[in-house]
């Protein structure tokens, strides 16, 4: 149910390309921005960090001391434990008045617009693009550009609709129209009700930031104002929530501080105590400070209290691949994984599936931009097994799971090479295939390049190698799935590679999957079973490094292995640490460990250089393989715009997902032929399968490789005679 | 004056719970006086940056070329209560221009119906009324004497005053601080008149001593903390408003288009009027008041033995008067160890530096 719901979702995302245009069109300026900015501040997201885990930890603490502190100032607090409390609590306040309304991320989660409308009171968004998609009744394109889709000449249309006479299709006209009805909504609303940016537990503080003034207005003119907000803004002191607001600007926007920060303390009052007898001055007599539980204490007892460290900036959504693709498709009711992550505590796990938990590509684009550094794509793998756990694998799932698990993939491969025969073509390059018979189901269409089942499997090619004699040192090549049987030449190339380089290479014909899949996939206890397995495989003789040419491997080896035999015997979770310590990318082998010299390719060409996620993101991995690049004699070594953006593959989610997922690979060739480069090299076997894919679709004639194919032949060409 | 002896108490209170205040203040406002003109050319960058128009005002003349050159053609202008207007004389400029001042804090328009209302209060109009004299101001300013409660003379008055503010083209304020760092004007207050003076007109104006200058937004809001529980014995006040730069939205197209909600144009004068001069002449200590008014009692004790009237009776205040000109020089000591002075302006002692300053010019 919820998968047809989520692919549903998906279509209706990818069919709206003027959202889509809207999106491309804000992020290309707030990427940019965002970035030199955060580069001004370094120590912000750490503070950040500490301070929203401080917060979150002492949270029944924080909300006590802030619930005294907004009493004592003379607010009236209403603490609600579902959407439902809160909606009726503000409900009676508002009855069938007049309500201008500012953006609030936790009056959206509560549908507090239309639960007002429906009782007959009138509501107003006076942000401004908040009001010109609710004159278009068309949902927001982007958090914090809600109507960017929206082109002019319509807004045009909307606001002369509006104002009752024909407007000047002129930005400022607009402007100053806009401004002008909203005003007269402002002058003459009952009730403003804004969200809160950080709520101060130590003075009762609300603390809310904006470029426009809206929010100014909607908190200081009506005479009742209402804050609603989840308990999760709560902060300690005025400082951190300064912090939070500029974290915020910074984050989300670029800016280093927002146009607007109001901080306010309770209902507006006299300075001087005999004239107190009055009343309240220019602002509000009555604030209601009303704060959200729903779901939040839940989310913290069961180990999911990092995602309410968010400060809703935005960030992650910036450089999100799915989100730029699909836009407000992809959450519930807060957008993004971390919206994913949030509904199955606002909602339960369906919920969950529905906003997209199975969308992420888990490609880590939106960790290191989050302001108090959430890891999002984790909080997903753990959601994820518990939907396994609660539901259960798919019957596919289950069987591609377990055949990974118990080295049934040599075998496999083999029944696979049979059907492949029959059902699929060979690709130009005899190294990929295409089906015959699409299954889009099952993301094989017809038009799809996937990787072609090898004749041999590495494990065989390398069989009769000779051994070097006296090698400089021996490192274990985990050569993983896609290598093992799809491209073998690669695992050969490494060996000619690290060969030429006096080290001596053992690779492990009974290696069986990293185990990623089945993690991505929710399913712990094989990838758990295959981590185990792999351990004892590989420790068995001793050697330096543990050298990988997939870096999702090579992640998976790092950071997954010792997680996921945490609670075995202590002799394997040494090993599983000895493991990640020894795990090694290729790229960064070759230029930290061998310090190796690049030999000269045959002919002169232009290459450009993907990271692919998990060694950039994951390993930090991504001044080497340019430094290798660059060294290679013959090489004219391009950059391309969003190198470590996703190519859109992440494993299993272009089987799911595969229109979406392809969408995402179009925008990366875009890229990559922007540059002109006839090579694009990378270092990951998965963006390789994808990236080839995505070529064949536009009939690029481009050559993708790997980086370590690249070397190989830079060292045959530089042998020949 | 007990209303000042609760206002102690509470500031006691208050204090006793939070020891580590005054030092943290009389570090801030000792940096930031001893670089005040890095801070000045910084925060003049800062501000420009985030699209203010910023105006450096060495002396009172020269501040009021800039206001006429901004309000040609005004027939009207908001204001709020400040010192750094009072200090400027913006009101009688004004009524010289033929533009009508509006006052936006009730306080001080009750103030206007008693016979003697200037106190030399830093920030508050006069305080210790009765409720009838409140009362009767009200009804004299509402020009109505048909009174149902207090409550709603009270609405009625804001009424009036927001029916003021709303048809000004400029909106004018004095500045509780600025942070360099970001080019942010601060803006404290509890009624909530600063708010509506400084964002529903489509022009603001703000003034500012360049002693508010401070490095940081944090820095700042902890002087006005402190400014609030030394002064109204308040831990919090109720607003702080930060704006930088005029409002802007960029909702369409994404193309940056101001005056959205807010002010399309935002004015800073930075006005030096003799501080700068104060603090090479080694004088800066006492620009290291914060206008609290903690010491109010003893100031007003001071003001009233020199025969001193029409300046904010602050350290500050007295100081820049005497450099200024504007006040004679003093007859009698006052040394400030006594005072509960939030940033301890007692040494070397405000006594034997007036009669100094008056010789510096």
């Amino acid at each position: 149910m919820s998968k047809t719901a989520i692919k549903k979702k998906v279509k209706a995302g990818l069919k709206d390309s003027s959202a889509r245009l809207g999106r491309s069109r804000a992020l290309g300026v707030i990427k940019p921005s965002m970035k030199n900015m955060v580069a001004n501040y370094p120590e912000l997201r750490d503070r950040l960090k500490k301070m929203k885990r401080e917060s979150i930890d002492n949270l029944p603490q924080l909300l006590e001391q802030a619930i005294a502190s907004f009493e004592s100032n003379g607010c009236r607090v209403f603490v609600a434990d579902t959407a439902e409390e809160a909606r009726e609590y503000i409900g009676k306040i508002v009855r069938k008045g007049l309500v201008v309304k500012s953006k609030s991320n936790a009056g959206k989660e509560i549908g507090i617009t239309a639960y007002l409308q429906e009782q007959g009171a009138t509501v107003i968004e006076t942000d401004l693009g908040d009001r010109i998609a609710q004159i278009a009744k068309s949902p927001a394109s982007h958090s914090l550009a809600p109507a960017i889709h929206i082109p002019i000449e319509r807004v045009t249309e909307l606001f002369s609709e509006e104002a009752g006479e024909e407007l000047e299709c002129d930005i400022d006209v607009l402007i100053k129209a806009a401004r002008e009805s909203l005003r007269r909504y402002l002058e003459e609303a009952d009730v403003g009700i804004s969200g809160a940016n950080a709520i101060i537990a130590e003075t009762g503080s609300v603390v809310v930031t904006e470029n426009e003034g809206n929010i100014r207005a909607v908190t200081s003119m009506p005479r009742t104002h209402v804050v609603i907000t989840g308990i999760e803004k709560i902060v300690p002191t005025l400082e951190d929530g300064i912090a939070v607001v500029k974290g915020a600007a910074t984050y989300g926007v670029g800016q280093d501080i927002g146009t607007y920060i109001s901080v306010i303390s309770g209902p507006s009052r006299y300075s001087q105590d005999h004239l107190s007898f009055l009343g309240a001055g220019q602002g509000p007599d009555t604030v209601h400070i009303v704060f959200l539980k729903e779901g939040r204490e839940e989310a913290i007892a069961e180990g999911f209290g990092e995602s309410l460290y968010c400060i809703s900036c935005g960030s992650c959504l910036n450089f999100c691949p799915v989100y730029y693709e699909i836009g407000e498709k992809y959450g519930y009711k807060h957008l993004g994984g971390r919206g994913a992550v949030f509904a199955a505590f606002h909602g339960d796990l369906d919920k969950a599936e529905e906003a997209g938990l199975f969308l992420c590509t888990g490609c880590q684009s939106c960790v290191e931009p989050c302001a108090v550094g959430i890891d999002t794509p984790e909080m997903i793998v753990r959601l994820r097994e518990k939907v396994a756990k609660q539901k259960g694998l798919g019957r596919i799932q289950r069987a591609a799971y377990s055949a990974l698990a118990g080295n049934k993939l040599p075998s496999a491969s083999g029944i696979g090479r049979s059907l492949q025969s029959i059902g699929m073509k060979k690709g130009a390059d005899r190294k990929s295939a295409k089906m015959r018979i699409g299954v889009g189901r099952m993301g094989l269409p017809k038009d799809r390049l996937v990787p072609a089942i090898a004749k041999k499997s590495l494990a065989k090619l390398v069989a009769d190698r000779k051994p070097l004699k006296n090698p400089s040192m021996t490192v274990a090549f985990y050569a993983g799935c896609v290598v093992n049987y799809a491209r073998p030449d690669l695992g050969l190339d490494l060996y000619d590679v690290l060969e030429s380089q006096n080290v001596r290479v053992l690779s492990y014909a009974k290696e069986v999957c990293c185990g990623i899949p089945a993690l991505m996939g929710g399913s712990t206890e094989e990838a758990e079973q295959m981590a185990t397995y792999n351990t004892e495989l590989l420790v068995a003789e001793s050697f330096d490094y543990l050298i990988c040419i997939c870096p999702t491997c090579a992640t998976t080896i790092k950071k997954e292995w010792p997680k996921l035999l945490k609670n075995q015997k202590p002799e394997v979770r040494t090993n599983a640490e000895d493991l990640a310590k020894k795990v090694i990318d290729i790229n960064d082998f070759l230029v930290n460990v061998l310090d190796v010299e690049p030999p000269k390719l045959a002919d002169e060409i232009k290459v450009t250089y993907h990271d692919p996620c998990h060694l950039a993101k994951g390993l930090d991995i991504r001044k080497e393989p340019r430094q290798l690049l660059r060294q290679i004699p013959g090489v004219e070594y391009a950059e391309m715009e969003e190198a470590d953006s996703c190519c859109g593959f992440g494993g299993s989610f272009s089987l799911y997902f595969y229109d979406l997922s392809r969408q995402i690979n179009a925008e990366k060739i875009k890229h990559i032929q922007a540059t002109g480069a006839d090579t694009i090299v990378t270092s990951c076997p998965g963006c390789m399968i994808h990236i080839a894919d995505g070529f064949d679709h536009v009939q690029g004639k481009q050559d993708v490789v790997h980086i370590v194919q690249l070397m190989a032949q830079a060292l045959r060409e530089s042998e020949k005679p | 004056m007990n209303r000042l002896k609760m206002i102690a108490e509470r500031r006691e209170q208050i204090l006793g719970e939070n020891p580590h205040w005054v030092k943290e203040i009389a570090a801030i406002r000792k940096d930031s006086i001893g670089n005040l003109s890095q801070l000045l050319s910084q925060s003049q960058e800062t501000l420009k940056s985030k699209g203010c128009n910023v105006y450096i005002a060495v002396d009172k003349k020269d501040a009021q070329k800039t206001v006429r050159g901004l309000f040609v053609g005004q027939n009207q202008v908001v204001r709020t209560y400040s010192s750094a207007l009072r200090e400027i004389a913006f009101d009688h400029l004004l009524s010289h221009m033929g533009i009508t001042v509006h006052k936006s804090l009730l306080a001080e328009i009750i103030g206007d119906y008693l016979d003697d209302a200037s106190t030399g209060h830093p920030f508050l109009p006069h305080f210790d009324l009765d409720k009838d004299t409140v009362i009767k101001a009200l009804q004299e300013f509402l020009q109505s004497k048909d009174v149902a409660s207090p409550e709603e003379w009270n609405r009625a008055a804001q009424q009036k005053i927001k029916d003021s503010i709303l048809p000004c083209e400029f909106g004018v304020t004095g500045v509780n601080g600025i942070s360099a760092e970001n080019g942010t004007i601060i803006v404290t207050e509890d009624e909530g008149n600063c708010r509506a003076v400084s964002n529903l007109p489509y022009k603001h104006l703000a003034v500012a001593g360049i002693e508010k200058i401070v490095s940081t937004v944090e820095e700042s809001l902890k002087i006005q903390e402190c400014q609030s529980i030394f002064g109204l014995g308040r831990r919090t006040p109720t607003y702080y408003s930060l704006i930088s730069g005029p409002s802007r939205t960029g909702d369409i197209e994404f193309r940056i288009t101001y005056g959205m909600h807010g002010p399309k144009e935002v004015h800073v004068i930075l006005l030096d009027n003799g501080r700068k001069n104060l603090v090479d002449q080694g004088f800066g200590e006492l620009l290291k008041c914060i206008d609290c008014g903690a010491c109010y009692e003893s100031m007003a004790d001071l003001a009233a033995r020199n025969g001193w009237t029409g300046i904010p009776l602050t350290p500050k205040g007295i100081a820049l008067g005497i450099a200024q000109g504007v006040l004679p020089q003093p007859t009698s000591e006052q040394s400030m160890a006594e005072f509960d002075c939030p940033v301890e302006i007692n040494s070397p002692g405000l006594g034997p530096i007036l009669p100094q300053i008056e010789s510096m010019d």
